[in-house]
């Protein structure tokens, strides 16, 4: 196949299309036009498929002559349903190649296998696939394989392992050549000869859904149930010195086990008697038949509950009896012995020397070493749960998963190179245009090529317009097939790039083309050109769309995208083309685009379009706005080079691109585009899921895809049509959840995986605070896939709900967690697939700390809140007491004032009455004794009087002031009295007042007040004695005037004490200084005294 | 110089008593033997006055004055062994028309408002005894009664509890209670008036000022009886 256009724009180097081999030259008429009927009937609801024209090299066994012959045996062959799960893929088809049904994958000691010879297979309920070799038990984790063998378990005396088996209750039983070994939580053992087996060396095991295990050994078949082992020597009665003794066993969906081994086709276990019968096959089956039939080897149940044994020939079993296929039906041969039945009704089988068998409806395929079978026999098949087959040779390990989706659509006509575009009509006849030229397929299937003698056969554009026409763009001409005739139309010389990209016609008919050197119109029968002199961006026009607007979108390799408004609005639109282009947009890489090279247009229902590109996916507003988003592989997009872009049912965008097909949101996607989050899920299907080809085109030819009518997507790819069923697609690549691996606490390790220990699931790792400083969980991902390792992403919940991505490490560390409980649980996405379900969830405690525990906290508050309110009243004691101090303190200063005056006052006062009476013993002057008398005892008098006062003056009883003014007034009316004078006493009335005064203030200002009051009365010569009490507005000052008529005195004088020892004018101040206050005397010689005293009252 | 006297005169002059009238039996207690002699001495003096007894202790004088049934009796104040408030208190239910005049070195309020309370009528400083000895004994004889604003306050606060406590218990409001004139009274003296002041301000004679007065000593002394009364019935029922 040449490589007819180079001028792609991609990221990755393309595969060099010289590898892929020449077509086989088709002779013309040949080949073509034959439906496969046989199919069509041998399968109900399968859709015959394309085929290709492929002769299978190297299978003589199937030459044509055979194959007719085999179609017309399957047209006598009894209809065998076979389930539709995936419609087409058959393994047993000669047509295609091995490479093309299956990718294949062998293992060898070099991928880590502990030894290449494969014996066993056994794929267990959580996912892990467990190998049995020469060298011990395997398991496939994380791509690399775990081996369990004498040197991590010495329960293995035998390294070599027949067979693995699984319980019901998760116990994994494996037979190696020195014993059964039973692996489960509870304990590992080794069951032996020493138990009741006949032999040491196991063959086969079957677990009963009882939970009872079946054994084969060397020599006899053996039962193990409630564990104690029951031998039944001898069932097979002639197999005497035939070994094996057992082939293989299964339990039906009916409960009935069946055994197979030498001599007899099987034998029946009768569950009341625990005996075995033979098995006889009746039908008018010739006793010679019979006879023949040496042993069946291999045992399986179909779908439909047939019990088949395989052997020559073989024999089914059904509700009516026993059957046997016919002699040309290869089962009815004998074709090997069954090693295993998939899920699409094939059955796999081994010829001993020969390789592996595929069977389906009446057809055989044999894979050999050709094929890449490594070795044989075949000795064990397993289908895992992708569906990828799984089968041991003596030399390796291989992996075979079949390419069922998306198919790549072959046929006996349709080449298997490029498809490059295709389009549908509205009957679901579709054509298809390859280098080839144009193909036609009605809805069954069929396919012709009705258009001969196209002038260029490379088709690149293909589109049905409103009558009918199918217009055909191809590397050099623009033709069209209407009722069934083809007309050419030529570009005029000098015209000389004419490679046409696009065809596609607008809502008034008018047909337009893009081609490498412009864009066309034709209306009526007028052309007309644009190029960039015409506002084209670029003349290489790739894409062309029209909006609902009715606005042309046209995509250009170089220039970016332009929107131009074609005047459809203009009535007379149809009869001829638009004078002008009218520019309404131009997106490139200056103004937002991602790439300047726009290739596939898609308008989605919401009327935005999205650009494929090299460099992504751009979103661009309808108008006005034309606003330009890019989505790109930073947003989650699997690849940039977008190469087609289509809409499924559910509104999902498919693309396809140049690594494989990719499924996104467009919810999703709009968001992103809007800015509105930063990831979107890409689902991807690249050739590790199987694909044949990642690469697709639409780069130079479209449309390069289309939904057909039954909403399945076809694709055009360089190695033909891609088409799959979009809606159940995405979940069958769904990862299975990982396992855990390993739990670490501290460097001790708490959970290992081994075989038989179950996950972790309910399972709470509890440890002491302040020992899980460390936590390591490793996981394991239990399946294979090509293409890049998986991404894993965990969480602790209680530590951090949040997911976090772990890439393709495959453990987790966490450090100095908190007390409390958490869980962790790790889920894996495989190539752009869904996150798996979470694996199971493991369940870590750490205890508190005492000190964290409710019981601590609550006394801790508890004793808090006590000292709380033990303090506030300790600091109110204290505060009290303090007062209290303070108060006594207050008192002793009193006191002690009070004290110094007793002193100064009546200390000195009693001195002067000693003085005085010793100038009374004086008897030198007699008249002076008797008035020394005199004055002795009116000093006593005084001396009494003044000890009353300061007694009054002490006693804190007194200390209200109108109880002081009282007293005053009191003193100062009867002394005015006595003296025979006038006077007015003017006092407030102050008895609502709760005013103070204290014993130190009294005591002077009674002292000074009665200094004033003597001076008024006995010195001052007045007629009149007036005193005036007053306190002023805010209580805060009392006043205390003495005025008086006398003669009065010169204040400027210094005044002398009076008689009496009353100290004067002096004396007054400094007692009223003592209290704060002050005493003022105003006087002139003949006008009067007027003394003031005042004083502060305590606030 | 003198300093005035604060009990005060009711008016009487210094002749005192009427001529014909019978002499004034007085007895006096006061622990100080040369006080008590003066004491003696004096009453001697004064044609009008009598002096019956004199005591040094108040336990030589309990026996005899019940018998002696004297007018007046001088008690001082502070005596040792029983006080002189102690020995009115005993002899005022014996002797019910003896006037007690307690005599007293300071014009002690509190001590003096408790011989008050006992039954006394009257109170001398001693530092007044020469000069007005016999002129006081005359007026508390004929219903004078000295009261000074101390006296007065304590009097007003003393009765007032009282009656308060009686208003409490419900019970009826007795004549020991205070009049309004006597209230009235009881305000001025409080206020530091004298006899002579209040009497013009009232519009009263001088000598119903001293009447009043006198009355509201009978019922000092009534209420202080009452209340000893009810804190035995409450000791007593406690």
């Amino acid at each position: 196949m040449n490589c007819v256009d180079c001028h792609r724009t991609r990221r990755e180097p393309r595969r060099d299309h010289s590898e892929v081999t020449s077509l086989f030259p088709l002779p013309p008429g040949e080949g073509q036009g034959q439906p496969n009927e046989a199919l069509a009937k041998a399968g109900e609801g399968i859709p015959t498929g394309l085929r290709t024209h492929r002769a299978i090299p190297g299978s003589p066994l199937f030459p044509r002559k055979w194959r007719a012959l085999m179609c017309a045996a399957g047209l006598a062959f009894p209809v065998l349903p076979i389930p539709a799960t995936d419609p087409g893929f058959d393994p047993t088809d000669p047509t295609m190649e091995v490479d093309l049904l299956f990718q294949r994958r062998v293992f060898t000691r070099a991928d880590g296998l502990p030894s290449d010879n494969v014996r066993a297979l056994h794929v267990s309920r959580d996912g892990t696939l467990w190998i049995g070799t020469d060298r011990g038990l395997s398991r496939l984790a994380n791509g690399g394989f775990q081996t369990f063998n004498h040197a991590s378990d010495p329960i293995f005396r035998h390294d070599t392992v027949t067979a693995i088996e699984e319980g019901t209750d998760g116990t994994l039983w494996v037979g190696t050549l020195d014993g059964l070994l039973e692996f489960n939580a509870k304990a590992t053992r080794r069951h032996t000869t020493a138990e009741g087996l006949v032999d040491n060396q196991i063959e086969v095991l079957k677990a009963r859904r009882n939970g009872e295990l079946w054994f084969g050994t060397y020599r006899g078949l053996h039962r193990l149930a409630n564990g104690k082992v029951t031998a039944f020597p001898n069932v097979f009665t002639n197999s005497s010195t035939a070994r094996p003794a057992v082939f293989s066993m299964i339990e039906d969906r009916a409960g009935r086990f069946w055994v197979t081994g030498p001599g007899t086709p099987a034998q029946l276990l009768d569950a009341s008697s625990d005996r075995f019968s033979p098995v006889s096959i009746q039908g008018n089956f010739t006793n010679a038949l019979q006879s023949a039939f040496v042993a069946g080897h291999g045992i399986l149940e179909d779908a439909a509950g047939r019990i088949w044994i395989s052997g020559t020939p073989s024999f089914y079993l059904d509700s009516t009896g026993w059957h046997r296929p016919p002699p040309d039906d290869p089962l009815g041969r004998g074709c090997g012995s069954f090693l295993g039945l998939d899920a699409d009704g094939t059955f796999w089988l081994r010829e001993w020397d020969t390789g592996l068998v595929a069977y389906r409806a009446g057809r055989t395929r044999i894979f050999s070493t050709l094929e890449g079978v490594p070795d044989m026999p075949i000795q064990t098949l397993v289908i895992d749960r992708l569906g990828a087959l799984w089968f041991g040779t003596p030399s390796g390990l291989c992996r075979w998963l079949p390419r069922r989706f998306p198919r790549v659509i072959g046929g006996d006509l349709l080449p298997k190179e490029a498809v490059w575009t295709m389009t549908e009509d509205s009957e679901g006849v579709a054509w298809i245009g390859t280098d080839r030229g144009v193909f036609r397929r009605d809805p069954s299937g069929r396919i012709d090529t009705p258009i001969r003698s196209l002038s260029d056969h490379r088709i690149r554009s293909l589109h049905l317009d409103q009558q009918g026409t199918l217009w055909i763009g191809t590397m050099d001409s623009l033709e069209f097939w209407r009722d069934a005739k083809l007309n050419v139309h030529h570009w005029e010389a000098p015209e000389t790039h004419n490679k046409v990209r696009v065809v596609t016609s607008d809502a008034a008919g008018r047909l337009w083309v893009g081609r490498e050197r412009g864009l066309m119109c034709r209306a009526g029968d007028v052309w007309r050109q644009f190029r960039v002199a015409d506002g084209l961006p670029h003349d290489d026009v790739r894409a062309l769309r029209f909006d609902r607007a009715g606005n042309l979108w046209i995509g250009t390799f170089g220039g970016g995208l332009a929107v131009a408004d074609i005047g459809l609005h203009n009535p007379r639109a149809s009869l001829a083309p638009p004078p002008r282009l009218e520019i309404l947009a131009v997106r490139s890489r200056t103004n937002g685009l991602p790439s300047d090279y726009v290739w596939a247009i898609h308008e989605d229902a919401r009327g935005s379009c999205w650009l494929g590109t090299d460099r992504g996916l751009a979103r661009v507003h309808p108008a006005p706005r034309f606003e330009v988003s890019a989505i790109t592989q930073a947003h989650g997009l699997f690849e940039e080079a977008i190469n087609e872009i289509l809409a499924d049912d559910s509104g999902a965008l498919w693309l396809s691109t140049e690594r494989g097909f990719g499924r996104i949101d467009l919810d999703q996607a709009h968001a992103v585009a809007d800015g509105r989050a930063p990831q979107l899920d890409c689902l991807a299907f690249t050739e590790a899921d199987g694909l044949l080809t990642g690469e697709s085109n639409g780069q130079k030819s479209q449309p390069a895809g289309i939904k057909t009518r039954d909403g399945r997507l076809w694709f055009a790819t360089p190695r033909g049509i891609c088409h799959f069923n979009p809606t159940n697609i995405s979940a069958r690549i769904r990862a299975p959840a990982p396992l855990l691996d390993q739990i670490r606490v501290d460097h001790e390790t708490v959970y290992q995986f081994r075989p038989g220990i179950p996950q972790p699931g309910e399972h709470r790792f509890e440890f002491e605070p302040g020992r899980a400083r460390l936590l390591e969980i490793a996981y394991a991902n239990p399946e294979f896939r090509e293409g890049p390792p998986p991404r894993f992403r965990h969480r602790l919940i209680g530590f951090d709900d949040r997911w976090v991505q772990a890439g393709e490490r495959q453990f987790a560390i966490f450090t100095n967690l908190k007390p409390g409980a958490y869980q962790f649980e790790v889920q894996s996405a495989a190539n752009h697939s869904a996150w798996s379900d979470h694996s199971v969830r493991c369940h870590i405690v750490i205890r508190p700390w005492f000190y964290q525990t409710l019981w601590f906290r609550t006394c801790l508050v508890g004793s808090l809140l006590a000292a709380t309110f033990g303090t506030i009243r300790w600091r109110e004691h204290s505060q009290h007491r303090v007062a209290e101090l303070r108060r006594q303190m207050a008192l002793t200063e009193e006191r002690h004032r009070i004290a110094r005056d007793v002193h100064d006052e009546v200390g000195s006062g009693l001195l002067r009455l000693a003085i005085l009476g010793e100038k009374a013993q004086d008897r030198r002057d007699p008249n002076a004794s008797v008035a020394d008398l005199d004055r002795v005892r009116g000093e006593a008098h005084r001396l009494v009087d003044q000890l009353g006062d300061l007694i009054w003056a002490i006693n804190p009883e007194n200390d209200s002031l109108d109880q002081v003014l009282a007293r005053l007034r009191e003193y100062a009316a009867l002394y005015v009295q006595d003296a025979c004078l006038e006077g007015d006493l003017v006092f407030p009335d102050l008895r609502t007042t709760h005013l103070k005064l204290s014993g130190f203030a009294r005591r002077n200002l009674a002292l000074a007040f009665k200094e004033a009051l003597c001076n008024a009365v006995k010195h001052a010569e007045a007629s009149r004695v007036d005193v005036r009490c007053d306190l002023d507005h805010d209580h805060a000052w009392l006043t205390i005037s003495v005025i008086d008529n006398g003669r009065g005195f010169d204040p400027a004088r210094r005044s002398t004490p009076s008689k009496g020892g009353g100290h004067g004018l002096a004396g007054m101040r400094h007692r009223l200084d003592s209290v704060g206050g002050h005493a003022t005397i105003e006087s002139q010689i003949g006008q009067g005294t007027h003394v003031t005293l005042a004083l502060p009252l305590p606030t | 110089m003198n300093e005035p006297s604060q009990a005060q005169a009711a008016g009487t002059s210094s002749v005192h008593g009427h001529p014909g009238s019978p002499r004034l039996r007085v007895a006096a207690i006061e622990d100080d033997p040369e006080q008590l002699g003066f004491l003696v001495h004096l009453i001697s003096h004064y044609p009008s006055l009598d002096c019956v007894g004199s005591f040094l202790s108040s336990e030589t004088a309990l026996p005899e004055l019940a018998s002696l049934r004297p007018d007046v009796v001088l008690v001082d104040i502070g005596l040792p062994g029983m006080s002189g408030t102690e020995l009115v208190r005993h002899l005022k239910p014996l002797l019910p028309n003896t006037q007690f005049m307690m005599l007293t070195v300071i014009d002690d309020t509190p001590r003096i408002v408790a011989a008050l309370e006992a039954g006394a009528t009257g109170y001398l400083l001693k530092k007044d005894i020469q000069r007005r000895l016999a002129d006081a004994i005359h007026e508390l004889h004929e219903g004078g009664s000295p009261m000074s604003s101390g006296i007065a306050r304590r009097v007003v606060q003393s009765i007032q509890h009282s009656t308060a406590t009686k208003k409490a218990a419900a019970g009826p409001v007795s004549d020991a209670d205070l009049t309004d004139r006597e209230r009235q009274i009881l305000d001025r003296l409080s206020a530091g008036m004298l006899y002579k002041e209040i009497a013009a301000e009232l519009g009263v004679a001088l000598g119903t000022v001293n009447t009043h007065i006198r009355h509201i000593y009978e019922k000092l002394h009534v209420h202080s009886r009452h209340q000893a009364m009810i804190r035995a019935k409450e000791c007593g029922s406690a």
